[in-house]
């Protein structure tokens, strides 16, 4: 009792309308459209739902008994607590703990849970999806966690890129991909899909979604893309080939789709090699990795070899820190030698069941 | 010919959507009346006819049916530690309280921590009703005297 | 060994003699059946109102629960107290001293004095206060070996009872003086927790035992030893279910059934104490193991 009693004391000193007031918070806590945020904070009564499009559906509509009563009581109970958690993050310095705090006291908050819920978390709008907000954060890590990295690993573990390429991954932040729209498909890659030369031929954008606190001022990042697939008829095996090479890299957290716009000369340890499988060479695996960087370390001064490139020894050599992957394949078909001519590559050759001479 | 199917929806000047079961084709007569009995039985236990519809919320409403869920998840959770710390406390103030008494009267401690094995809560002891009987069942009831 | 893949060769290592369970490189737990573009609504929790199997659960208060929680649990932890009680070791598998070479993959020994080993008893205190967890109730129709039909009722009587589905029961052995075959249906039982637990148990106690002539209660040689106690209610008194009384004529005939009350109690000195608490009176001796 006496504990209860000093509770809702300390909520009420703090001022309990924390999720209402928005003289300090940001917009992207709030829905935008005044006639969701009407209907979801204030009555529903003779109103239908703004969400619902269709008349008929409109009419048959009904919403649930005395949920307005109900909600408007939960509201203002998590709203107190929402407060207590704001003045414990006033008093706290250690960040990690922080943003455990901010997540705490905005996850309850039904517009936030809206904003999230309801709008595209890939493309984000900043608008209504803040990933600056730690809540959005780690909102969307739960999203990602609960499909987008499963199937990335799956992927990456069927498809054998882990120990093939490197040895393990722990993810950390989402890696999507995407081909310019030119090439003809216009949508964000699903990990390990079969893409045509002709969708390949032109680089990709890696879209780096960080969930965890970084400091993107000053945090580079390092994206390669290796082929481990090459043919290698000497040792009778295959050798890795470096497709793509990017480094000191910088996103931030709400713009981190990093395509030709976002960086320079500088940046590029290798140009883009489009994926030009050989005749009966097989699937080929095309595996995407994105490294934090320790420090900037200068493409000028960097030698890499495209041919026999080792990836693990080029990660230890420059300490970067695996953090996201993606995979697709490409196979040969009858569009690789446009691609060939385009990039001045020479013909490639063809194998047979019966080795020719 | 088929038979024209009468609309079911009452017109009267506003839309009324109502759920009518069509008429029982299968004859019911045929299984012996014991058979038929369990049949019957059965179906009153099968869920398949007495699976409401799903309710659909719009997205707005969704997010208040969210929100009160987890509002009441919270205050239970709230209530179950209020509870827990209570009986910390009264466990330690035991406790305490046993400690004492050991050391100023040691046979009184002995007569308090003698074991309670067959102890019965009285039958009068009622769970609580918001509407209790205006006869109580046993308004003559009487300790037994053993 | 060294393992290269061969690109127009394949690999004697390719080839195992047995079955290779393929290791994981990560450590990310995948769940496959959110993986699957199947069947969106079964991917959600069973307590979303999105899922089809979503069904409401706190839809009404619970005055037994409230009950045991305002009342009982502090009455409980008093009368279970004792002071610096210890942790009472219950009797455990004995190892053998391996003198001898034989005592090697020799079975362990059975505990001194008991057949099964015994769980340790540990004082009561405000995390480990004894609380009914369950109450199964379980209907055995002898009669059934003769007339299949009679089981289809028990579990029908059951469902009216406490508004849960049951499951059938089925013989498990064949006992030829029983004249019982395995496999046959024998009757029905339901498992009842929460708020369903909790209606049946005030029925049971303010309406159909009081009800009863000469009843005396639950025997207290009843019990399991490990905090269940059950008892058994004839066909007669089933009757005195308000469900089964208002139509009789339904119900030409009922079905006796047997209650397990399962309870977190260490033992059933503890169980009955708290049995007793809801109505539920004990008669005999009290028997202390």
């Amino acid at each position: 009792m006496l504990r209860r009693t000093l509770h809702s004391s300390v909520a009420k000193k703090s001022g309990a309308k924390v999720w209402s007031d928005f003289s300090a918070r940001s917009a992207a806590l709030s829905i935008r459209n005044d006639r969701i945020k009407d209907y979801v904070l204030n009555d529903t009564l003779k109103k239908s739902p703004p969400s619902i499009r269709r008349r008929a559906n409109k009419v048959k509509y009904q919403s649930p008994e005395k949920i307005d009563d109900v909600f408007k009581t939960c509201y203002n109970f998590m709203e107190e607590r929402a407060a207590s958690k704001y003045a414990e993050l006033a008093k706290e310095q250690d960040p990690a703990k922080r943003t455990e705090l901010a997540v705490a006291a905005e996850i309850n908050n039904p517009e936030v849970q809206y904003n999230f819920q309801f709008h595209t978390k890939l493309e984000n709008d900043p608008q209504f999806i803040d990933y600056q907000l730690p809540v959005y954060r780690h909102l969307g890590r739960q999203h990602w966690e609960s499909y987008g990295q499963m199937l990335l690993m799956q992927r990456l573990e069927t498809l054998a890129v882990i120990p093939d390429t490197m040895a393990t991954l722990v993810p950390k932040s989402e890696v999507n991909i995407k081909f310019p729209f030119s090439t003809g498909l216009n949508k964000w890659i699903e990990p390990g899909e079969h893409l045509s030369s002709n969708v390949t031929s032109m680089a990709p954008a890696v879209k780096i979604q960080e969930y965890e606190d970084v400091d993107s001022e000053t945090q580079l990042y390092t994206v390669l893309i290796v082929n481990p697939d090459e043919p290698d008829l000497r040792s009778d095996s295959f050798k890795t080939t470096l497709q793509y090479g990017l480094s000191n890299l910088k996103v931030s957290y709400n713009d981190n789709v990093v395509d030709a716009r976002k960086f320079t000369d500088e940046n590029v340890l290798a140009s883009y090699l489009p994926p030009v499988p050989e005749k009966n060479a097989g699937t080929q695996r095309f595996a995407v990795w994105v490294f934090r960087q320790k420090a900037s370390y200068p493409v000028s001064q960097t030698s890499v070899e495209r041919d026999n490139f080792d990836i693990r020894q080029f990660v230890n050599d420059h300490k970067l820190e695996p953090v996201g992957a993606h995979v697709w394949r490409s196979e040969w078909d009858s569009n690789v030698s446009n691609i060939r001519t385009k990039y001045g590559l020479p013909e490639g050759r063809v194998f047979h069941r019966v080795r020719r001479v | 010919m088929l038979p024209v199917r009468q609309p079911t929806a009452k017109r009267t000047g506003q839309l009324v959507f109502q759920f009518v079961r069509g008429k029982r084709t299968k004859s019911k007569g045929t299984l012996a009346p014991a058979i038929q009995r369990a049949v019957t039985q059965l179906s009153v236990m099968s869920a398949g006819r007495k699976q409401p519809k799903m309710l659909k919320l719009s997205q707005e409403d969704y997010i208040k049916h969210q929100t009160i869920q987890t509002c009441w998840a919270m205050y239970q959770k709230e209530l179950r530690d209020k509870r827990n710390e209570q009986l910390r406390l009264q466990y330690k103030s035991t406790e305490a309280a046993m400690e004492l008494l050991q050391k100023l009267d040691p046979e009184l401690f002995e007569a308090a921590n003698a074991s309670e094995a067959g102890k019965r809560f009285p039958l009068e002891l009622k769970v609580p009703t918001e509407f209790p009987p205006k006869k109580i069942w046993y308004y003559n009831y009487k300790v037994k005297q053993e | 060994m060294h393992f290269v893949r061969g690109f127009s060769t394949s690999q004697g290592t390719y080839k195992s003699a047995c079955s290779l369970v393929k290791p994981v490189h990560h450590l990310v737990k995948v769940d496959k059946s959110k993986l699957s573009p199947r069947f969106e609504g079964l991917k959600y929790d069973k307590n979303d109102i999105r899922s089809p199997a979503f069904r409401p659960v706190a839809t009404h208060q619970d005055r037994v629960s409230d009950y045991y929680h305002d009342t009982l649990q502090s009455d409980l932890l008093l009368i279970n107290y004792s002071h610096k009680a210890e942790v009472k070791k219950g009797v455990k598998n004995r190892t053998w001293d391996y003198s001898s070479p034989y005592h090697v993959n020799r079975q362990v020994r059975k505990p001194k004095g008991s057949e099964i080993q015994l769980p340790d008893i540990k004082p009561i205190k405000w995390h480990n206060i004894p609380a009914i967890e369950s109450v199964v109730i379980n209907c055995y129709v002898k009669e059934a070996r003769e007339n299949q039909l009679l089981p289809i009722s028990a579990g029908l009587q059951l469902q009216q009872l406490t508004g849960c589905k049951p499951r059938p029961v089925y013989s498990r052995t064949d006992v030829p003086t029983w004249k019982v075959r395995r496999g046959t249906h024998m009757g029905a039982k339901v498992e009842l927790k929460g708020r369903p637990m909790a209606q049946f148990l005030s029925t049971l106690t303010e309406i159909v035992l009081p009800r009863k002539r000469e009843y005396k209660g639950i025997s207290n040689k009843s019990g399991s030893r490990f905090g269940s106690i059950s008892f058994g209610l004839t066909s007669e008194d089933v009757k005195f279910f308000p469900e089964i009384e208002s139509n009789q004529d339904l119900w030409p005939k009922t079905f006796g059934m047997h209650i397990n009350i399962n309870s977190s109690a260490q033992n059933d000195v503890q169980a009955r104490t708290l049995i007793s608490a809801f109505g539920l009176p004990f008669h005999g001796p009290e028997k202390l193991r």
